[in-house]
């Protein structure tokens, strides 16, 4: 019987308590020991071959009879006033149909920003848009709509954004104090009058961008009043919701489509307003439309993980153990958009009686923000684990044992305990595959360093009426001495090891719901509403049904991606979906067999409670000879589907449901030409029982190489003087290469968590993303003795920070001329 | 994307005629520049002329005397594949290899990057630049980590301070090629060559191209010439990833080693300047020298005498000395690695 519940979600770093729809208890979760033969297995993907021969279609292939193209004219300006546009020269263009901009957009129940504004707030805000029968005609007719612009005074930098005087994105300034989101634990005064030692450090971190292979995109069709919309979207069934209102619409009339994904990271969660406009231009023209967006348009105007200034400080007792955190985040948003959970590293991943976090949005005049793989995180620990590094250097320990003297059993800000943590065992696991002992013995950095020098910043930066010491500047920086270093190197290279932890959600929970049926020749269709976003969604739910029912994964077919396939899925996001959607899978599937087995019953003329499903057959246990092979059942039911109906039940009320994992990482920094090379990373993470170890390496690898990409070498570059993007392409961009990976090593603890829901799973998609930049700058930071505070790690910053080792060294040098002091006592703490 | 006629061409002088005679024409080679041009319409041509079908342009020769002649035609893919330019030529073969990607090398000939057009973010892209026909160089102020430190005279906007993107050209400069270039309406034999350095021009408002090619005029041929016996070579790229990205400073270093004398040094700097950029005073201290940590030292400072940085490229100038110490570490010292 279907009953309402209330539970705790997570969902990208954020709780939401909510109201959902279970179906009848759930199954306890397979025990540790319970031997498994598809769950676990490293299958190949199940649409492997489709990918590659080109079968799969994704939201690019979609053609449809008489389908039209439509292409959208932005705001070339950071800032601008429409003062008057016409749309004549466009419509004179042989082939075009319509063109809509905010004077002709029909009245929509559309719940977002106006499709077209009068007011434009970043370069590439939709001006107009245009249908045509090609899409050559399309992007030819943008050319020849004539608008006139007021430009405004812009701001695209966000330290500028947060001075009072600086240009305003919206009348009531960039930053808003009342929406920050301000969290308190404890007195973190008092946290940090009672420690020995304190560090305080800044941070900034780039404007990150998702360049997803497939770029954003939809095709709409109307059949009659029926809207059937093939989307590249992360929510199927968030789409149509949205589009339902948008266009007052009865939800069954509106199909949502999501196939074969090329990529969304976070970034196609919600509706797009291309979406909406195809739509548009579809009922207006009656024949289908599809509308891409090209890759200038993806670095513009679908999304980025905002860049952060952070201030971080911690304080300690000299036994390592943490008395206070107090960690404040400015978030550069973009022209609206949302602060990501920055401070949730510093809240939750170490035992800490006062904490206070503080995230700001600062609007800027660039393109809205978006979710990016594990957002918020990815950026506060960098900060976190970077202020921990200082924080060992301080107090002459060794980083992972002051991250072990604060290891956090409980999440604090639920005051619940972890239902699994294996971040001991990642530590350990990972120190000794990195060697991270010889980090003391030979030859990397002393476990004591010499402190050569404080190098004092500028300027301090906060919201109006706030006066914490923020910003870039207003912190000193230390300067160490670097320990020896291996004998195998040139002297002007330095090798550095480096880690940091990972904590994150990944728990997932209701809703989700499945249907297995059982065919009648025993193969087996598994209908949810969720979607693949290319993690290997469908892969890992047929092992999860293939298990249950104890038949080959080959006999197992999963619909997925289509509101009218299946029932409600979630959005393939916060690593989810194997936690939410495959317990529900399970649930249905365990369903189904209960209705087989007592099918079986009947004919064998048995008990139920005698019968087991195993290996194709229904068999009475302990007398095999009284059995039916699967496949003979199904069939004498004649043309009928045993259906079987599941749903995620709710999440443990008493206790807290995370991932968590460790990040080693080994660099070389060159310090004639600052190049840093990552040689190896090892990634090792806890998510539970692991369905598809394949699946699940191609997720660490994916995340490493992503993080790489943060740590190293992606920037979204700004030009001061026109606020206009200069990197809005894939050359400018610089997403790593092939040859830009490194040897990564990866490890998941063994275990399963069978607490969290049925399979004892948690989800792996974001996990790997969120330690790698921390554990580069960490092993930056060794190497050097000088803590990067900028990322990404480019020459320029590079540079700079081995110029300044060298000024140190030489103040150093002429410090020891005239006396020998200084440097031995006042710099050593 | 305006439309444009094209025309395969079947002999040079007639797609020299074109491109003399018409307007707007553009001579068309592996395309790989001019196309990835035209769809932004950075440049909007009226006329194709496509070369690539003159396969008479397109060969590897040796040259009486020692040395390679290189067709015009000749992909970047060919000659990085040929053993003599591996053998010989070591730093055009590595100049070669870390250029752009496989894909790429396989389409674009050697005339062609030579005769490419600049990189800079401001020309590509919908920003103020003097080759738009603008009155300022928006990177003179800008964002400009990727521009020039020598060269560009005037950093008040009045002069384009973009880098030449070719990494084969730096080493063809250290290796003192010459050009062959065919000027319309001349025979074969009145063809002249001229040292490679002075192929490039500064781009300017009114001539906005990186050579000093009119209309109609045609690289044909590249000379390499013999390199002095026992002749060390070495080309070093630095660039924001591993690979596919183009030089933020790139060194091209040949030296004759007369046992531990340097008997002759040349230094090509890319990535630095609107050509590849000879440090002939270093080159000069260099000759006739012992190797020795002083000499390396001076050489590196004086590599990089005269560098202007326009603020966001103040890094290029440690980068480059630190480029050329390891260029002189290799080419000086058989027995370590860079
Ligand atoms: C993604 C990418 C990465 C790249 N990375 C690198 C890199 O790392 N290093 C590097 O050096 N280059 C790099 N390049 C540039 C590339 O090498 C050049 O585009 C290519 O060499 C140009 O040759 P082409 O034959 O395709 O020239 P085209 O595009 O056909 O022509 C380029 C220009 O030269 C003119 N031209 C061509 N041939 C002649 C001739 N014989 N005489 C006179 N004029 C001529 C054309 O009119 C045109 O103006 C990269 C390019 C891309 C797209």
């Amino acid at each position: 019987m279907p009953e309402l519940r209330k539970t705790v979600v997570e969902i990208e770093g954020r709780l939401h308590e909510e109201y959902v729809v279970v179906d009848g208890e759930d199954l306890p979760a397979w025990p540790e020991d319970r031997v498994l033969s598809r769950v676990g297995q490293p299958l190949p993907r199940v649409d492997a071959r489709a990918k590659v021969t080109g079968t799969a279609r994704f939201t690019h292939d979609i053609q449809l009879p008489g389908m039209l193209h439509a292409r959208i004219l932005r705001s070339p300006h950071p800032h601008a006033r429409l003062r008057r546009i016409d749309v004549s020269g466009a419509l004179a263009v042989p082939g075009v149909l319509a063109v809509l901009t905010h004077e002709n957009v029909p009245e929509l129940g559309w719940p977002g920003r106006p499709l077209f504004d009068t007011v434009l707030r970043y370069q590439g805000a939709e001006v107009a848009a245009v249908v045509a029968v090609d899409e050559a005609a399309a992007t030819d007719a943008l050319d020849k709509i004539s608008v006139e612009y007021e430009p405004l005074p812009f701001v695209v930098d966000l330290e500028a954004a947060v001075e009072p005087d600086a240009p305003r994105v919206y009348p009531e300034g960039n930053v808003s104090a009342d929406e920050a989101s301000v969290y308190v634990r404890g007195d973190t005064d008092q946290g940090f009058a009672e420690a020995d030692v304190v560090v305080e450090a800044n941070f900034r971190t780039a404007a990150q961008l998702h360049n997803c292979f497939e770029t954003h995109g939809s095709v709409c069709s109307w059949d009659g009043g029926r809207l059937t919309v093939w989307d590249s979207t992360q929510h199927v069934f968030g789409v149509r919701k949205t589009l339902a209102q948008a266009f007052g619409l009865p939800m069954h009339d509106v199909r949502v489509i999501k196939q074969f994904m090329g990529g969304g990271f976070g970034s196609k969660g919600g509706t797009g307003r291309y979406t909406v406009i195809a739509a548009l231009l579809a009922r207006q023209t009656g024949r289908p439309v599809k509308l891409l967006l090209d890759r200038r348009e993806e670095n513009l105007a679908t999304g980025h993980r905002h860049n952060t200034l952070q201030y971080i400080k911690l304080g300690a007792r000299s036994d390592g153990t943490l008395t206070a955190i107090y960690h404040q985040v400015f978030a550069g948003v973009g022209a609206w958009g949302w602060v990501a959970p920055v401070g949730g590293p510093a809240r939750e991943l170490y035992r800490c009686p006062n904490v206070k976090t503080e995230e700001y949005a600062v609007c800027l005049n660039l393109g809205p923000d978006s979710a990016f793989r594990a957002p918020g995180y990815v950026e506060g620990t960098v900060a976190l684990e970077g202020a921990m590094d200082d924080l060992a250097v301080a107090l002459g320990m060794d980083p992972i044992e002051l991250r072990l003297r604060n290891y956090a059993d409980t999440n604090q800000p639920r005051n619940l305990p972890y239902s699994g943590k294996g971040l001991r065992e990642a530590y350990r696991i990972g120190a000794e595959l990195m060697g991270w002992h010889l980090r003391e013995t030979t030859g990397y950095l002393p476990r004591k360093r010499t402190i050569l020098a404080t190098l004092g910043g500028g300027g301090n930066h906060s919201p109006e009426g706030e006066q914490p010491p923020a910003g870039p500047g207003g912190v000193e920086d230390l300067v160490c001495w670097p320990g020896t270093q291996p004998e195998d190197l040139p002297p002007h290279r330095r090798r550095g090891l480096g880690m940091a932890s990972q904590i994150w959600g990944g728990g997932g929970g209701p809703p989700a719901h499945a249907e297995v049926r059982v065919n009648p020749d025993a193969t087996v269709t598994v209908a949810t509403g969720t979607q693949d976003i290319g993690t290997g969604t469908r892969t890992v739910l047929a092992q999860v049904a293939a298990e249950e029912l104890s038949i080959p994964v080959e006999h197992v077919r999963v619909l997925l991606g289509d509101t009218e396939a299946g029932p409600y899925g979630p959005i393939s996001a916060g690593s989810l979906t194997v936690a939410s959607v495959g317990p529900a899978v399970r649930a249905a599937a365990a369903d189904a067999r209960r209705q087989l087995v007592e099918l079986a019953a009947s004919l064998l003329d048995a008990k139920v409670e005698e019968l087991i499903l195993k290996d194709g057959r229904v068999e009475v246990a302990g007398s095999p000879e009284r059995g039916i092979a699967l496949r003979e059942l199904t069939a004498r039911l004649g043309n009928f589907m045993v259906t079987g109906h599941g749903s995620r039940g709710p999440n443990p009320e008493d206790v807290a449901v995370h991932t968590f994992g460790a990040q080693f990482a080994e660099v070389e920094v060159d310090l004639e030409t600052g190049a840093v090379e990552v040689t190896r990373i090892v990634a090792v993470h806890d998510s539970g029982r692991i369905i598809n170890p394949l699946t699940t390496s191609s997720q660490v690898e994916g995340g490493v190489i992503q993080g790489l990409g943060f740590a190293l070498s992606e920037e979204r570059a700004v030009d001061p003087q026109t606020g206009r993007v200069l990197s809005a392409d894939l050359e400018n961009y610089r997403i790593p290469t092939a040859l830009d990976v490194p040897i990564i090593d990866h490890v998941m603890v063994p275990g399963a968590d069978l607490a969290a829901n049925n399979l004892g799973a948690k989800g792996v998609g974001e996990p790997p993303i969120i330690p790698t930049a921390a554990a580069v700058a960490n092993a930056v930071y060794d190497a050097l003795g000088i803590r990067p505070t900028d990322l990404p790690l480019t020459r320029p910053r590079v540079l700079a920070a081995i110029k300044r080792l060298e000024e140190a060294a030489q103040a150093v040098e002429a410090g020891a001329e005239s006396g020998k002091e200084q440097a031995g006592e006042g710099g050593t703490r | 994307m305006k439309p444009f006629a094209y025309t395969a061409a079947t002999s040079l002088d007639q797609a020299q005629e074109i491109l003399s005679e018409e307007w707007g024409s553009r001579l068309y080679a592996g395309g790989t520049d001019l196309l990835t041009l035209t769809k932004r319409g950075t440049v909007s041509p009226d006329h194709l002329v496509d070369i690539k079908g003159l396969a008479d342009f397109r060969y590897l020769r040796h040259l009486t005397g020692g040395g390679l002649a290189i067709g015009a035609l000749t992909t970047l893919a060919e000659l990085e594949a040929n053993r003599t330019v591996h053998r010989r030529f070591p730093a055009l073969a590595r100049s070669i290899a870390v250029t752009g990607t496989p894909q790429l090398r396989n389409r674009a000939t050697v005339g062609g990057n030579l005769c490419q057009q600049p990189r800079c973010w401001y020309y590509r892209g919908d920003f103020p630049c003097l080759l738009h026909g603008d009155e300022v160089c928006g990177a003179a102020k800008g964002e400009n980590a990727y521009h020039a430190l020598f060269g560009y005279e005037s950093a008040d906007g009045n002069r384009c301070v973009a880098v030449h993107p070719s990494d084969p050209a730096v080493a063809l400069s250290a290796l003192e090629a010459e050009v062959v270039v065919a000027v319309p309406g001349e025979a074969p034999v009145n063809w002249e060559a001229t040292p490679i350095d002075d192929l490039f021009q500064q781009p300017t408002k009114d001539f906005p191209g990186t050579t000093i090619l009119n209309p109609g005029d045609v690289v044909v041929e590249i000379r390499v010439p013999e390199q002095p016996k026992g002749s060390r070579q070495v080309y070093l790229k630095a660039m924001d990833r591993a690979a596919w990205a183009f030089a933020l400073v790139s060194v091209a270093a040949v030296a004759t080693l007369d046992g531990n004398r340097l008997a002759d040094l040349r230094l090509a700097l890319g990535g630095v300047a609107y050509k590849p950029w000879r440090a002939r005073h270093a080159e000069e201290i260099a000759r006739g020298h012992v190797v020795s940590p002083e000499l390396v030292d001076e050489i590196v400072e004086l590599a990089a005498e005269g560098a202007m940085p326009l603020g966001a490229n103040e890094y290029k100038v440690p980068l480059l000395k630190g480029l050329v110490r390891q260029a002189l570490r290799a080419v000086t010292d058989e027995s370590r690695g860079i």
